[in-house]
């Protein structure tokens, strides 16, 4: 593989199992979306840009793996992901009367037997918590995955219209419809001056050429996870900026692909 | 195993309209005196699919069957949910299973939480949220939350709405409890003038194992949707609400559904009033020819569709307009007469009662 590997980005060595050189692309929309920000507080505030880890799981959720049986697939040396806001993104508030599940106010059932199982009390006073949620988010999606099987297996999924588990946008009830797209090569895309970005642009906060008339903005979301005995933890994050308008973003000397005639940025 | 028991196996999609008279469908709890939720932007008028799934329970708990999440403070004599399950949680034995073998953890998992499902029908829809504490050896074999294979994405009005001012003095004269002769204060009663709420949902066939939906659970939601709006909007600022469609495409192929089948959906503008002139029903006519184009383009894949309206609704197709049978009528050209099955409520909800009531 040449040094000017579309891929290096992603750091994918050449020797990977199955090549980085094509993708499947697809289009993700919804009525609303919530993807909550982990280092909110009682506000559940969302990620504009749909996180890493949020598409992998989608991925998953639309090929039938279980959770906690993906991560590997989706990891930083056999995969790539492009994501392009293709709305404007925009917010509502979406207060909510929640059951607390704080530990003090579970009903803890059998608690001295080897299983133990606590339910939030639906006779306790509601908390209020207000949800931010995207109004019409909807993002294209470029992904290669090195697993030629699940490759396989995603484009038939995509093709037939299908997918295993609704798919949806952060929560489960933010119902989604899905786009397919094609499957394109992945092309090297300049890497030297300034270059109009389509997509989010991950990790080039000091590279983006900024302009009076563009807003830009930046967000740093999970971007890899493995899995560890409780569950799973993320291993990796990823600053992305994109421009809320659904718009380009202009960078300066940064490695780029192009995919079906745009300029992409994948990790 | 009965028609009625066995685990759902179709994918559904639900489009559900129902309308709001001079009502607050769904209040903004951290607005001021509640005001109906709006989105600023576009000034349509938001429901959350938690007050959509608030009525379907309150009808369940009415007829009779059981439901996790209640709102009653006082169980009476009723077995509580929580008590279902500590019994069964005593009477298992982890150490009676082979958990290495599949059968018998699905066997270990149905003895810890097959009653308590089957008695909460509202799980068995929408999920519940639980925490499992055990040891490892245990835990991966145990759920620790339900994913409702049932759900709703919040609704949206049709239209812009606007707010009717003229109820915010309302209150200043009604006591706020029994025994209290002074009026309240800061209960300005805030609703919409009319607002057509278009909800959608999917019921998933893979998801629907995890809760043991039933078949008999998704047809019963055939006539639990229309009746709850029905029955169970009684309160001061919900009165006023009318459902006026709904419709369940039923998927024969596996892993398929059109999406997004609500959004097809939409007034005819020409045949309707503006959007701020709209009061009632009979100011609007619903444009079916998008809605009836993706049924019928995606005929192979449906397996059969049940679906009513109100007698009052308007709908409007290529060049014709009409009443319901209009719609029916398109449905039934679209995927065939014997594939459209118009859902007789009040006919059939009888048969969708807990077996054990009403003997």
């Amino acid at each position: 593989m040449d040094q000017e590997s579309p891929n290096r980005r992603a750091g994918i060595p050449g020797e990977s199992d199955g090549d980085l050189d094509r993708c499947l692309s697809f289009e993700i929309r919804g009525p609303w979306g919530h993807f909550r920000r982990v280092e909110g507080n009682i506000v559940k505030q969302t990620y504009r840009i749909i996180p890493r880890t949020t598409v992998a799981g989608l991925i998953a959720a639309m090929l039938g793996i279980e959770r906690d049986g993906y991560y590997d697939l989706f990891g930083p040396d056999v995969s790539a992901i492009a994501i392009e806001p293709v709305e404007e993104l925009r917010t509502v508030n979406m207060p909510m009367n929640t059951l607390s599940t704080a530990a003090s106010d579970l009903t803890s059932l059998n608690p001295r037997g080897k299983i133990s199982i606590k339910l939030p009390n639906p006779t306790k006073l509601r908390q209020q918590h207000n949800y931010e949620v995207l109004v019409d988010p909807a993002y294209r999606i470029d992904v290669a995955l090195a697993d030629n099987e699940w490759y396989e297996q995603f484009r038939e999924t995509l093709a037939a219209g299908k997918s295993h588990y609704v798919p949806s946008l952060g929560l489960s009830e933010y119902l989604a419809e899905i786009d397919y797209l094609g499957e394109f090569d992945i092309e090297s895309g300049p890497s030297s001056g300034t270059i109009g970005v389509d997509s989010a642009v991950p990790d080039a906060m000091d590279d983006v050429v900024l302009d009076s008339e563009t807003r830009c903005q930046i967000e740093e979301s999970p971007a890899f996870m493995t899995s560890d005995g409780g569950g799973r933890t993320t291993t990796e994050y990823t600053t992305y900026t994109y421009n809320p308008d659904a718009e380009p973003l202009q960078v300066r000397d940064v490695q780029t692909s192009r995919v079906d005639d745009r300029t992409v940025v994948f990790v | 195993m009965s028609e009625s028991t066995q685990t759902v196996e179709n994918r559904s999609e639900i489009v559900f309209l129902y309308d709001a008279v001079d009502a607050n469908p769904n209040g903004n709890p951290l607005s001021g005196s509640n005001r109906p939720r709006i989105d600023p932007q576009t000034q349509q008028a938001i429901v959350t699919d938690v007050r959509l799934k608030r009525y379907l329970r309150d009808q369940l708990d009415d007829d009779g069957h059981g439901v996790y999440i209640r709102n009653v403070q006082d169980e009476g004599e009723q077995y509580t949910r929580a008590e279902l399950l500590e019994d069964r949680l005593k009477a298992v034995d982890p150490d009676d299973y082979d958990l290495d073998d599949d059968e018998e953890a699905a066997q270990f998992r149905d003895d810890v939480f097959g009653e308590y499902l089957e008695e909460s029908a509202d799980v068995r829809y929408f999920g519940a949220t639980m925490s499992v504490d055990t040891d490892n050896a245990y835990a991966k074999h145990l759920p620790d939350h339900f994913t409702g294979p049932v759900q709703f994405s919040p609704g949206k009005s049709i239209h812009a709405v606007n707010e009717n001012e003229e109820y915010d003095s309302l209150t200043s004269v009604i006591a706020t409890q029994e025994g209290k002769e002074q009026g309240g204060f800061d209960l300005d009663d805030h609703r919409i003038q009319y607002g057509l709420i278009r909800f959608h949902g999917l019921v998933d066939e893979h998801g629907a194992a995890d809760t043991n939906l039933t078949r008999a659970d998704v047809e019963r939601l055939d006539t639990l949707c229309w009746r709850a709006i029905k029955n169970q909007t009684i309160s001061r600022s919900k009165v006023g609400q009318e459902p006026r469609l709904y419709c369940r495409v039923e998927y024969g192929e596996e892993s398929y559904h059109l999406g997004g089948l609500d959004k097809d959906l939409t007034l005819d503008d020409e045949a309707s009033k503006d959007h701020d002139e709209l009061r009632n029903i009979r100011d609007l006519t619903l444009d079916i020819d998008d809605f009836v184009d993706r049924i019928s383009n995606a005929s192979n894949q449906i397996e059969r569709i049940r679906v009513v309206a109100s007698d009052v609704l308007k709908v409007s197709h290529g060049t014709d307009s009409g009443g319901p049978d209009l719609l029916y009528d398109a449905l039934r050209t679209a995927v065939g007469a014997d594939r459209v099955d118009v859902v007789d409520i009040y006919d059939e909800y009888p048969e969708t009662l807990p077996q054990n009531t009403g003997e």
